[in-house]
């Protein structure tokens, strides 16, 4: 069965379809917000995952069907965790502007060590927000400037100085 | 793009009993505003079949009472006219009543006494008579009364005309 065709289901009245969405996204959703937990409270996470699990399912009447269901339930995730724990800014800087010398020096220079994510855990949540998406999760930047409530152009340049901030602080304290 | 495999540790996956604990609230929380919903549609569904409830049964009463005032004979008709029409009359006047501590000519008097009398014949058949008794004899009864209320009306009218 398709997530489409799930949707439908539940959206009919089949409650109980809502399993099939939660077991597929549930560890996912899971491991990327763990990454904006600054004590890694497990407890915190599950908060923040059933919340955004609720509301997603309250308001799937309005979702879009032609979208993915996951790129929704993040969205909703994050603003949780923002309006929670004020993580990320309200509103991050839409009206960032495009740094094209920076994002074509870091577009295929950047290179990811695992030691690395220790640095990230150091950084601001809004740029490991756009890392992760970007990077990790493999959303474009039109999707997560939806997703963050920025500009396409904001997404690309945060993306770029995080990875000179993660190399350059690398570069530092493991002297490579 | 970076493999998930190697950014995400053992550590970021949820424990062991996580997925159950949440889906559990999760569904506990489904469960229970549906439930909520449900009690609120069934009082506004309640509360709608009582409102038309009341409207039908009210509409059936009303249809029963036009029903019945139009079965009525003719005579009762009639007769029903000629008594609202004496009780109009009779509500204008100035003295409605004998009340005998009141300081009133004796000739007054007797036309007021004489009028209640009137008023209680009138009521006596009546009452004695059921909804659907529409004999001859106290329709004939009946209007006799009413005609002689209506000449009792009349004479009082008169005496107190006379005594101003």
């Amino acid at each position: 069965m398709t997530e489409k065709q799930i949707i439908q289901k539940i959206r009919n009245g089949d409650d109980s379809s809502y399993r099939k969405l939660f077991e597929e996204n549930y560890n996912r959703l899971f491991r990327f917000m763990m990454q904006f937990s600054k004590k890694k409270d497990y407890d915190e996470v599950e908060e923040w995952v059933q919340k955004a699990f609720i509301k997603a399912f309250y308001g799937l009447s309005n979702f879009n069907l032609s979208s993915k269901f996951k790129t929704w339930l993040f969205t909703i995730a994050i603003n949780e965790m923002k309006q929670e724990m004020g993580l990320l800014r309200n509103k991050l800087n839409s009206d960032e502007e495009l740094d094209n010398h920076l994002i074509e020096e870091y577009a295929n220079e950047f290179e990811w060590h695992y030691d690395m994510k220790i640095i990230l855990e150091q950084i601001s949540a809004e740029k490991k927000a756009v890392f992760i998406l970007f990077e990790i999760e493999g959303y474009s930047h039109n999707e997560i400037a939806n997703m963050l409530d920025i500009s396409y152009a904001a997404s690309r340049t945060i993306l770029s100085r995080t990875k000179k901030e993660l190399q350059t602080i690398w570069q530092k304290e493991f002297g490579k | 793009m970076i493999n998930q495999n190697e950014f995400y540790s053992k550590n970021d996956e949820p424990k062991k009993y996580s997925k159950f604990r949440v889906w559990r609230k999760i569904r506990s929380e489904i469960r229970s505003t549906k439930s909520k919903r449900m009690e609120l549609r069934s009082f506004a569904l309640g509360f709608a079949t009582a409102l038309l409830a009341i409207f039908a049964f009210a509409g059936v009463f009303n249809l029963y009472t036009q029903l019945t005032i139009e079965r009525l004979p003719q005579q009762v008709k009639i007769n029903n006219a000629y008594k609202s029409a004496i009780d109009e009359f009779e509500k204008i006047l100035p003295v409605k009543s004998f009340d005998p501590n009141q300081d009133v000519d004796l000739v007054l008097a007797s036309q007021l006494e004489k009028m209640n009398d009137i008023n209680t014949a009138i009521n006596t058949i009546k009452n004695e008579r059921n909804d659907r008794d529409f004999s001859k004899i106290n329709m004939q009864r009946l209007r006799l009364l009413y005609k002689m209320k209506l000449e009792t009306i009349e004479q009082i009218i008169k005496i107190e005309e006379g005594g101003k």
